[in-house]
């Protein structure tokens, strides 16, 4: 977390000013030239004085002193420096006695003037005086300490009520939960200023500085507190029913261990940040209160007092310096918000993706389309028989990560036969979604195709129809979008989080159908829509068609989904994962009706599954992918009953089988499939293999060849030369 | 381990007419307006070192159950005796909050999410020593080593205990979710679908070292899972749950070959094939699984039932004994000769044309 913090700059610097505006309240009177509470008749109203930097050439900052006369006729008050008293700067002068840091007594001040022993005290005014002709600077700096370490006190007290009360709301829920969430609703429907201005006139007019000061403290974090509990109590909510603080009661954790060392330590970083971005609400709430005369009360000094003196236009035209204290109070504030976003960009990991996203850069430069008649350069495992309708040749997808480049597709080749189905199959990470992505161009950013071809065959009226390279097309442009939807359409895994929630399905199919049918009339597409449930196998399709995605069940759900997918005729259909999500009983239901349109439609189907069962149901041809390449490419019958490629092999012989006796120990790939940033060099498979050649397989990647007619295998055991060292 | 100390007691753990129902709440006052009965009277035993597979689609309430005995959630109604290392005999449904943290060593669970189940924030140390703790190991050198014994049980390196969760990969995670649970030595552990979030090739080595552990230490599991074929190769026993009803227990070989329930018929035709070659011919179920808000009158099957006659109709079947240790709820179960696995695709042989078994 403070490796992510230190990349934001704008926060690590505002952390550093705020640093510095603590350390101001800590040494407040060492930094303070004269006491905040000196006044002098003889010099109310006085402009800042003027530091003189050179002393005839060199470098030697002094002041003069300063003579106040009043003019006679507006009996304004008017300061003239006497040129012939020069007083020089000097650091670490001596001044009014003070106790530095509550303890030890001194008369050091940072800055001050080399005093001679004159009758007239020097004078050092650097932001002028006020009305009592007390010198703004050093009532800033005092001031600094109230204003500052109210925001502390205050968010203390409201994180002390938000975590108690938040904490009871969220872990025990039920009746408290509601009560306190109650009490947080009225408390944020009261008026905060009048709310402030009748509670400020309770406090005794006798009271003491300090106790006015923890009055107020106290009043502005009454109001304060209810965020924190709602986040509090949101987290705790959430957090309950995590598996991991399940696990931690189950393993005879008692309860209060369970929230302080299983759920606190989870969200403190948000609690961090939000507390960050209390504090200036701390600050504006008492400079406004001490502003309107009902915070702090002189002598005490705060930025809102020390405003208060600002109050009329008169003092804006003709003594702007008492606006300076409006400086600290704006620096202050935006220097904890930044910090505050900081933190909470450094303790929220998802942000993080944003961040990376908005990075990925040229994502606007694209090749024209151009329509591609020479034949593919990659060696096909093509069978005889009618050109593919998609051909995928070498392609690469990468996605440029903060983290480094993760490589989700290297190379990978195959065919779609048209009217035929294509399973590719492979664990996660083996950049089978990826690749469904990239031919339909909708990858999550900052992805991007940097090299191969997708070639996809396109029905013309001219007979054979032209191939068309769709890595090479504008991903939004308009060629692309006809495409997309029309001629090649997407099943999703999870079919909910394709629908809106926010329209029917009826909504949804009917845009899509009009979409791609121009002309199409309002009642023609929903008459299409119900028939198209209707072949679906959706019950009763014309009261279906009128209900919301989530009110079907989830086969329903991508039934409807198919439905969309098919209402535009596609000549290919990607199911990325069609019935993953799906009980088994569901499952054979989806399956099959897959099976019986792709039979009516005749349309190519490419599905991507990672279940072996489902391919051998499904598939005409199979593609096996491993770490972003095909690995085989076959029949599904040679895929299942001469596999090549050692790793389809064990594939084979790790899946539980419902035929084969219980109890029997599975034969197990050794490791696991490495993460995309950490690539093995040579064959992907290599450190997995059973079969692994030193000094061959982790040397070059093997290159997908033909071993049989309309087979083949990326393998240095079925190359007749195997490619050894360079 | 010494679980066999108390011989011959009978089964660990005998679940009684287990009911858990969640009310349905409506409008600003919570008013009570029904009752999802998730699980609906069920009862089954699992016995020492024994593995009773619970399987069923989802919403049928094989997790609740299983979250019932965990006391993870307070069942409605039911007994749930298990038999404790000293030979006691303690009803996990009557338990107070104190008496259950000293059984709970004795039941411990596998979480299917092996991302959400350990926390962040902890090292292997913290995540597999806590319970260790929690259980009165004071002493931090005993309990290093104690961890890195577990860690090596489940086959990880014990040098990776000062490591973060993060650091590993999913089948990795789930191997420090099975260390965790093996630290207060349970002697049975409720795996909720353990290995479905699991890559293949991941899949069959967290089966085989569950199945390690049952050999070697004596566990007994209650294995809830949806996929049938890790059932078949993984569980002794299998008890098979629809609409919060246990319609059928058998052993697992028997149930396979030879299904009593229709809904069993239809689970086993319904499992995909992974061979091309026997392209099954399903018993494909009509309509939608049943609401357990709202289930229809007599057996909750019926609608969806091939074979369903009046009595279906009218009367709930109860869980009955059709054979040495088979039960089977349904009317029909004497007179019904239903497909089993190899019966229904067609090919001959039990194995038929599967290449890669061997």
């Amino acid at each position: 977390m403070w490796w992510r913090f230190r990349r934001h700059r704008l926060a690590l610097v505002s952390a550093i000013v705020l640093l510095g505006f603590y350390l101001a309240t800590l040494f407040a009177p060492f930094l303070a030239i004269h006491h905040p509470t000196d006044s002098e008749a003889e010099r109310t109203l006085m402009p800042p004085q003027k530091i003189h930097w050179l002393d005839g050439g060199r470098f030697r900052p002094h002041v003069f002193a300063v003579e106040g006369t009043r003019d006679p006729r507006t009996f304004k008050r008017v300061y003239t420096e006497d040129r012939s008293r020069k007083y020089p700067l000097r650091l670490f002068a001596r001044g009014f006695p003070y106790k530095l840091l509550w303890l030890f007594p001194t008369d050091l001040h940072l800055l001050g003037t080399a005093a001679p022993a004159a009758p007239a005290a020097p004078t050092l005014f650097l932001f002028g005086t006020d009305l009592q002709g007390r010198d703004l600077y050093s009532r800033l700096v005092f001031g600094t300490r109230v204003s500052m370490s109210i925001g502390l006190v205050g968010v203390t007290l409201s994180l002390f009520l938000g975590i108690l009360l938040g904490g009871i709301s969220g872990f025990y829920g039920g009746a408290v939960d509601g009560v306190i969430q109650r009490a947080i609703e009225i408390i944020y429907s009261i008026p905060a200023i009048p709310f402030w201005m009748g509670l400020a006139a309770f406090l005794p007019r006798h009271w003491s500085v300090l106790q006015v000061y923890f009055a107020i403290t106290i009043i502005i974090s009454v109001l304060g507190w209810t965020g924190l509990a709602r986040v509090v109590r949101g987290r705790f909510l959430a957090l309950r029913d995590e598996d991991f603080v399940t696990a931690a009661q189950l393993s005879g954790a008692s309860r209060t261990k369970t929230i302080f060392r299983y759920m606190l330590p989870s969200f403190y970083s948000h609690i961090i940040a939000e507390i960050t971005l209390s504090i200036p609400q701390m600050i504006i709430s008492e400079t406004a209160l001490s502003f309107l005369g009902l915070g702090i009360r002189p002598p005490a000094v705060s930025y809102g007092t020390l405003l208060q003196a600002a109050q009329n236009v008169q003092t804006v035209a003709l003594t702007p310096w008492l606006m300076i204290p409006a400086i600290p109070v704006t620096v202050a504030v935006l220097a904890f918000n930044f910090l505050g976003d900081g933190v909470r960009d450094a303790a929220d990991p998802y942000t993080q993706h944003a961040a990376a996203r908005g990075r990925s850069k040229d994502r606007g430069r694209r090749r024209p389309p151009r329509v591609t008649a020479a034949p593919p350069p990659a060696a096909a495992p093509a069978a005889a028989g009618p050109p593919p309708l998609l051909s995928v040749r070498r392609l690469h997808t990468h996605f440029p990560l903060d983290e480094g480049t993760v490589v989700a597709v290297d190379g990978a080749s195959f065919d779609v036969p048209a009217g035929k189905s294509l399973g590719i199959v492979g664990e996660s990470g083996c950049g089978k979604s990826v690749t469904a992505r990239s031919v339909l161009r909708i990858l999550d950013r900052p992805g991007e195709i940097v090299g191969g071809q997708i070639l996809f065959r396109r029905a013309a009226g001219n007979g054979h129809g032209e191939l068309l390279d769709l890595a090479a097309l504008d991903a939004d442009g308009e060629q692309m979008r006809a495409i997309r939807g029309g001629e090649i359409a997407m099943v999703f895994q999870e079919p909910m989080a394709s629908f809106s929630p926010l329209h029917t399905v009826s909504v949804q199919l009917t845009e899509a159908i009009r979409l791609h049918r121009r002309g199409a009339g309002k009642a023609e597409a929903r008459a299409i829509a119900i028939e198209a449930l209707r072949q679906v196998g959706v019950p009763n399709p014309e009261q279906r068609v009128d209900s919301y995605a989530f009110e079907l069940s989830g086969g329903l759900r991508q039934r409807a989904m198919i439905a969309i997918a098919l209402s535009c005729r596609p000549s290919l259909l990607i199911a990325d994962e069609p019935t993953t999500a799906l009980d088994v009983t569901t499952q054979a239901q989806i399956l099959d009706l897959i099976r019986e349109l792709q039979r009516q439609h005749g349309m190519a189907i490419m599905l991507i599954t990672h279940d072996m069962g489902v391919i051998a149901e499904l598939a005409d041809e199979v593609a096996v992918m491993y770490l972003g390449r095909v690995v085989e490419s076959a029949p599904v019958d040679a895929i299942f009953h001469d596999p090549k490629h050692p790793y389809t092999q064990a594939l084979h012989r790790s899946i539980p089988s419902i035929t084969a006796p219980t109890g029997q120990p599975l034969d197990s790939i050794a490791g696991s499939v490495p993460h995309p940033g950490e690539r093995p060099r040579g064959c992907p498979f290599h450190p997995r293999c059973p079969s692994f050649m030193p000094d061959v397989c982790d040397r070059a990647a093997p290159e997908l060849l033909p071993v049989a007619p309309g087979h083949g295998a990326s393998c240095f055991l079925h190359e007749h030369t195997p490619r050894g060292a360079p | 381990m010494n679980g066999a100390g108390s011989g011959g007691g009978g089964p660990l753990l005998e679940i009684r007419n287990l009911r858990k129902s969640f009310p349905i709440r409506k409008g600003i006052f919570k008013r009570v307006v029904g009752q999802v009965r998730a699980v609906d009277d069920v009862s089954f035993t699992i016995d020492e070192r024994e593995t009773l597979g619970l399987v069923g689609e989802s919403g049928c309430g094989k997790t609740t159950t299983s979250r019932c005995i965990l006391r993870a959630l307070d069942p409605t109604s039911g007994e749930m005796r298990f038999r404790t290392r000293s030979g006691a005999r303690v009803d996990l449904a009557a338990l107070d909050q104190r008496a259950l943290r000293a059984v709970r060593r004795e039941v411990q669970m596998i979480f299917q999410d092996p991302f959400s189940s350990l926390n962040p924030r902890m090292t292997l140390l913290e995540i597999v020593g806590d319970p260790l703790l929690n259980y009165g190991m004071r002493s931090r050198a005993a309990r290093e080593e104690r961890v890195a014994e577990l860690l090596a049980l489940v086959g990880l390196r014990p040098e990776f205990s000062r490591r973060f969760p993060h650091a590993f990969s999913g089948g990795q995670r789930q191997r420090i979710g099975i260390a965790r649970a093996l630290a207060p030595e349970p002697r049975l552990l409720v795996a909720d679908e353990p290995v479905s979030a699991l890559d293949v090739s991941i899949q069959a080595q967290v089966l085989n070292l569950l199945a390690d552990l049952r050999r070697e230490i004596g566990l007994a599991y209650l294995f809830v899972a949806h996929d049938l074929s890790v059932v078949k190769q993984f569980c002794h026993r299998v008890a098979v749950m629809y609409v919060g009803k246990i319609v059928e227990v058998a052993p697992t070989e028997e149930l396979f070959a030879a299904p009593r329930h229709p809904y069993t018929e239809a689970l086993l035709s319904a499992v995909p094939r992974p061979d091309p070659r026997v392209r099954s011919k399903r018993v494909l179920l009509r309509g939608e699984v049943a609401s357990p808000a709202n289930p229809p009158a007599g057996c909750s099957f019926h609608p969806r039932c091939a074979y369903a006659g009046d009595p279906c109709r009218n009367r709930a079947p109860a869980l009955a004994p059709a054979a040495a240790g088979r039960e089977v709820s349904c009317h029909r179960a004497g007179e019904l000769h239903l497909a089993g696995v190899s019966g229904v695709n067609g090919v001959s042989g039990e194995a038929g044309g599967e290449p890669a078994s061997r």
